[in-house]
């Protein structure tokens, strides 16, 4: 009897190998195959610093002024650290009492006359001061083998941005994942306007 | 590993000889009671499954590896897009010397002018607490020029793009240029040294000020930079005047 149940317990290893594989395999193939974010948890998905569209948005700023390729370029790209400089000021305004202050930091922080319009949180200051590049993680990414241009859709077809990337002026959390607002997976998202609009859906338009 | 045991002395190779006679399924020779048929049987399903399963996976890797996601990525170079494309590579149009409009536009973008003046120089963005509310439009900045008809701006521009400041002694052909040369150097100075901005309620936060940028533009940078703002004026404002 021992041995019997020795081997059954053989049996059940044997047959749970291929199981987990097969069930690791399937997520695998649903994930591509549907453009779904599975949970990855092996990723670091967190921005440096907590940027916030909405703030800035609301302030009537435009898209372009900061993703200035997107009018002209392939790439939208993303600003240079300059750019959140020019406005996130590490010396305290004039004529407040923190001027003679050395750690300016410390003085825009603390508020009423001090504090300049816009607040700088001590992360954001940390890569001002050493004037480095913030290592933005850019997530919304065609792959290699797709060719994409901004400039075809923003200043030759007149897409507003929100088209293909929501409304930013809500998002107050920087972006963490690629989305679409049409939630369609993979290549469909391309392909159902092209569809519509009665461009070319050619493979050699958009793959090279 | 189980079902390529060897077939060694006792117990194990009786037990091999039974999973075998139950695997070709040959009622006549029923193995030892004792022997849980069951078990065996999940054995061969485990070991046919599993390796099904291998062969599959094989196919998976197999066929990932050849679609466009990955193949096109090693077609990439140089050599083999001019293979693949009858045409040749792409023949890129001679890069030209950019004018000081272009430039100054460039300039205008990559600096970052346009968060605060807006694209373009049209203004329109907040500037909170600031006596003027908005951070100023540049488009209309011939007017502090006061270039006031349409053949001064068009001369100050022309002079701009060979080069030369307005406040240079030579004559330009711009109506009362020295006015002009004053308004010029002012701009100039603003840009390079920034100024301050007025509160509006002065209990409330520090609007944010124009930033200086003597160490960021040079002298060239900033002559093409208010050659491009010249550009943008809208011409319509001369022709109701006159
Ligand atoms: C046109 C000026 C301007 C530019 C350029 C700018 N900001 Fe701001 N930022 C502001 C203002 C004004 C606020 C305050 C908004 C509010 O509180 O509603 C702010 C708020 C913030 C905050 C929230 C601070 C807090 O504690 O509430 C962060 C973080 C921030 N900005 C990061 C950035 C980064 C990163 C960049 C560069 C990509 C940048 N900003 C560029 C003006 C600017
Ligand atoms: C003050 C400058 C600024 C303005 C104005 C601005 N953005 Fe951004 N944008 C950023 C920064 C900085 C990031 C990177 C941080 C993040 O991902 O949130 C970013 C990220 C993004 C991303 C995500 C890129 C990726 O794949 O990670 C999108 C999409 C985007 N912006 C679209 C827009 C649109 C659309 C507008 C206009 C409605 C806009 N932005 C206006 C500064 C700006
Ligand atoms: C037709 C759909 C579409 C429109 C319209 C569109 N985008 Fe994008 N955007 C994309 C796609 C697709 C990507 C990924 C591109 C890549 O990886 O090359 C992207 C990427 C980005 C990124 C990430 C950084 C980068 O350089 O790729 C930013 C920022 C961005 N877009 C901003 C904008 C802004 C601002 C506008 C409006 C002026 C805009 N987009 C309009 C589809 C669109
Ligand atoms: C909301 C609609 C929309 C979406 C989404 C969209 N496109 Fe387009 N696309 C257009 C329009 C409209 C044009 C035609 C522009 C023109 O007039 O040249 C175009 C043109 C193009 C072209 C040039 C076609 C040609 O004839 O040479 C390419 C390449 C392209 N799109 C790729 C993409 C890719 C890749 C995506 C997905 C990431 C995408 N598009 C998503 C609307 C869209
Ligand atoms: C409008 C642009 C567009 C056209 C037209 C288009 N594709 Fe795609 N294709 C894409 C994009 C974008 C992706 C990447 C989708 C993703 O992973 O987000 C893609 C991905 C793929 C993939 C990889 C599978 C995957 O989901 O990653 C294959 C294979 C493919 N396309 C084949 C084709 C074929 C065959 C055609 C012609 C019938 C075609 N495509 C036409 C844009 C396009
Ligand atoms: C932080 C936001 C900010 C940025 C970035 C910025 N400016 Fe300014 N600029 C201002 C403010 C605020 C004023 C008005 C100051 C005042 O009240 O006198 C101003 C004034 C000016 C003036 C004078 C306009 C007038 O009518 O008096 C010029 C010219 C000018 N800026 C050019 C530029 C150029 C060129 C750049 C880019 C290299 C630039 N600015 C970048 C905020 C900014």
């Amino acid at each position: 009897m021992t041995r019997s149940r020795s081997q059954g317990w053989w049996v059940w290893l044997v047959a749970a190998v291929p199981v987990a594989v097969a069930g690791v395999w399937l997520l695998a193939v649903l994930s591509a195959a549907t453009g779904y974010p599975w949970p990855e948890p092996w990723r670091d998905r967190s921005q440096p610093v907590a940027y916030s569209h909405q703030k800035h948005l609301a302030l009537h700023m435009e898209c372009t002024a900061c993703h200035f390729g997107a009018e002209t370029g392939t790439h939208a790209g993303l600003p240079p650290t300059s750019f959140c400089a020019s406005c996130h000021l590490l010396i305290p305004p004039p004529g407040s009492a923190a001027e003679a202050d050395t750690n300016a930091v410390a003085a825009a922080a603390a508020g009423g006359t001090n504090r300049w319009a816009a607040p700088t949180p001590p992360e954001l200051a940390r890569y001002l001061k050493a004037g480095e590049e913030i290592p933005w993680k850019q997530f919304q990414r065609a792959p290699r083998h797709v060719f994409f241009s901004h400039r075809r859709h923003v200043t030759i077809a007149h897409l507003d941005c929100a088209v293909c990337h929501g409304d930013m002026n809500r998002r107050d959390q920087p972006v963490t994942r690629a989305e679409f607002p049409t939630h369609l997976p993979g290549m469909n998202r391309c392909v159902d306007c092209h569809l519509k609009e009665k461009v070319s859906t050619d493979c050699l338009a958009c793959h090279h | 590993m189980a079902c390529r045991r060897d077939a060694g002395e006792g117990g194990d190779g009786a037990r091999l000889r039974s999973f075998l006679i139950v695997a070709m399924s040959n009622p006549a020779k029923k193995p030892d009671s004792r022997d849980p048929v069951p078990g065996r049987i999940l054995l061969v399903l485990g070991c046919v499954g599993g390796g099904l399963l291998a062969f599959y996976l094989v196919l998976a890797v197999q066929a990932w590896a050849w679609s466009p996601a990955v193949y096109v990525r090693y077609a990439e170079s140089p050599r083999s897009r001019t293979l693949l494309d009858p045409a040749g590579p792409p023949v890129r149009p001679q890069a030209t010397q950019p004018t000081p409009v272009e430039h100054g536009r460039e300039v205008y973008r990559r600096a970052g002018c346009a968060v605060c003046h807006g694209v373009d120089g049209k203004g329109g963005v907040i500037n909170p607490n600031y006596q003027r509310g908005t951070f100023p439009q540049l488009n209309n900045i011939s007017q502090r020029l006061f270039l006031r008809d349409a053949d001064s701006h068009a001369a100050a521009l022309e002079a701009l793009n060979e080069g030369i400041p307005l406040d240079a002694d030579e004559d330009l052909g711009i109506d009362r240029q020295r006015l002009v040369g004053v308004q010029y150097a002012n701009v100039v100075r603003i840009i390079l040294d920034g100024n301050p901005a007025q509160r509006k309620d002065p209990a409330g936060v520090a609007p944010l000020p124009m930033p200086g940028w003597r160490d960021r533009l040079s002298e060239t940078d900033v002559r093409d930079v208010i050659a491009y703002l010249i550009s943008l004026q809208d011409l319509k404002v001369y022709e109701e005047e006159e």
